[in-house]
């Protein structure tokens, strides 16, 4: 009997194959690549690090994490005629020219550059988008007439919330712009700056490819990454190399009661379970008269209990909390939790 | 291609070889990941860690077999990895297990078309849905499974035969397809 079973079961379901996601080959193919990326995956920290001090506003940035979400930003940027102006202005733009995002449409825009000197360059970089002669913005507006999909197109509508990669050769045919659709994810759009050519080949760094013109990616991991666009146009190849951070905002949540009664319920204190993208350094919990019940480095969770092994009563504690994001910027938080039992 | 020549594109680095390699197994060791899990993300991210290791080990392979088979024990053992300690907590649902399959529950499952059997097998409890698999479906006998999952012969031999039990119960319902995303 055992036999006939396995042998219908066989017949059934041996040869069968299942329709895989097309996003899994993502994560699987950047593991696949040998250990060039394990030297990459080591050197972004310091990458990331020496970049981002000389760009990010973190704070600014840090203080509209909460405000907005990602439906409400597509919405905004449709909605508000503001933001989409950079957009509509001619492509011949004579020079560098600089649109100033106005805080009460609540625009943070941050410009990520792969060349330093154009970083420092900008005074005031996570307020400003910089529009260069052949720049992301004005690329977008020529690409729109030629996407494909509605849906496509909504999506190059610069959102207030995109961050800009531009290339370094400024006024170039060469060189393309790398947007992050939106802070709190891993989504790029690429866009070249010559639409002209007549073959593209993007390769994302992450052992993904595209030949679309501009194609949209989404980065399984947070990192720096090196893509490539190779554009053919009347039979000569012109190769881009570029260097991307892709490092969306840490979010850091914390929750506001929980109960160690041994339920298997929110028995513990843990801030690591809701928050994304971010790296605790301390985490120290004190009771009601100040004295410090637990501490760990790493966000390890508190199960309630003292350090002398006592269960510790119901009550409010206080909680310190410092972390870094994947920037290595520093984000505190601190406040109140009740402990219930 | 042999099988061969691919592993050996693969070893080199070689990322289209990879991606060769992915486009001609992962749909079937979807299907193989699948049948040890009820959700489709942890099947999702067996099948994953699973080509993760494949690349990694990829020189472990000594061509003793074909590829596919290799790979396809990579699977298994990833999956059961995922689910060591579910499966050795044995059983939650009462049934009577002195039911043998007949002639009639072989036609039964002769009849169900491979996604509802599919479907069916995944929604066993997975401590039988595990031994289910490896018994009846991958060949393994109880001895080898036993020690697999660290739990004794005999352990193996119950839930293989409970899970039969259950099956049957179920081929006189019928399948719900709706009852899983996929």
């Amino acid at each position: 009997m055992d036999e006939k079973l396995r042998h219908i079961l066989k017949e059934k379901l041996d040869s069968h194959e299942s329709a895989v996601p097309g996003h899994l080959w993502e994560k699987v193919s950047t593991h696949a690549g040998g250990s060039s990326m394990g030297v990459l995956s080591q050197a972004k920290w310091f990458i990331a690090a020496a970049i981002s001090a000389g760009i990010i506003g973190l704070a600014v940035w840090l203080a509209e994490e909460q405000k907005t979400e990602d439906t409400s930003i597509r919405t905004e940027s449709t909605t508000q005629p503001n933001t989409s102006q950079p957009v509509e202005q001619p492509t011949e733009k004579p020079e560098l020219g600089e649109t100033k995002t106005s805080a009460s449409a609540s625009v943070i825009t941050e410009t990520i550059k792969a060349s330093p000197h154009t970083v420092s360059a900008n005074p005031n970089p996570e307020t400003t988008v910089r529009l260069q002669p052949t720049s992301a913005a004005e690329t977008m507006g020529q690409t729109t007439t030629t996407t494909e999909t509605p849906a496509a197109s909504s999506v190059i509508t610069p959102a207030p919330e995109a961050s800009t990669a531009n290339a370094h050769s400024v006024g170039k045919d060469d060189s393309f712009s790398a947007v992050q659709i939106n802070r709190f994810d891993l989504a790029f759009f690429f866009i070249p700056t010559n639409p002209k050519a007549e073959q593209y080949r993007w390769e994302f760094g992450d052992g993904e490819h595209s030949n679309e013109m501009s194609p949209q990616h989404t980065y399984n991991e947070p990192g720096v990454y090196d893509v490539r666009l190779q554009a053919t146009a009347k039979d000569e190849t012109t190769t881009i190399n570029q260097t991307i951070e892709c490092f969306p905002v840490s979010q850091l949540h914390v929750p506001t009661i929980f109960t160690p009664n041994g339920d298997g319920k929110n028995d513990l204190f843990d801030i690591l379970s809701l928050s994304k993208f971010i790296e605790v350094k301390e985490f120290r919990v004190f009771d009601e008269k100040g004295n410090l019940v637990f501490s760990s480095e790493n966000g390890e969770a508190w199960n309630g209990v003292t350090p002398n092994g006592i269960d510790a009563p119901e009550g409010n504690y206080l909680y310190q909390i410092q972390a870094r994001d994947l920037r290595q910027q520093p984000v505190e938080k601190s406040g109140f939790i009740y402990l219930r039992r | 291609m042999t099988d061969r020549e691919l592993a050996n594109r693969c070893l080199t680095g070689d990322r289209s070889a990879h991606e060769t390699l992915w486009k001609q197994h992962s749909g079937k060791m979807y299907t193989v990941c699948k049948r040890y899990f009820d959700r489709n993300e942890d099947a999702q991210d067996a099948l994953q860690e699973g080509f993760i290791r494949v690349f990694k080990h990829l020189n472990q392979w000594q061509g003793e077999g074909p590829l596919g088979a290799w790979i396809r024990k990579v699977m298994i053992n990833t999956s059961l990895n995922m689910i060591k300690g579910e499966a050795r907590k044995g059983i939650h649902v009462q049934i009577d297990p002195s039911n043998e399959l007949t002639e009639n529950d072989f036609d039964a499952i002769g009849r169900l078309n491979e996604d509802d059997l599919l479907n069916l097998i995944r929604q066993m409890p997975v401590g039988y849905r595990t031994v289910f698999n490896l018994f009846a479906l991958e060949g393994y006998s109880h001895l080898e499974i036993a020690d697999m999952l660290s739990v004794s012969e005999n352990t193996s031999k119950t839930q293989y035969h409970k899970a039969k039990g259950w099956l049957k119960s179920r081929l006189t319902q019928p399948v719900k397809n709706n009852a899983l995303d996929g």
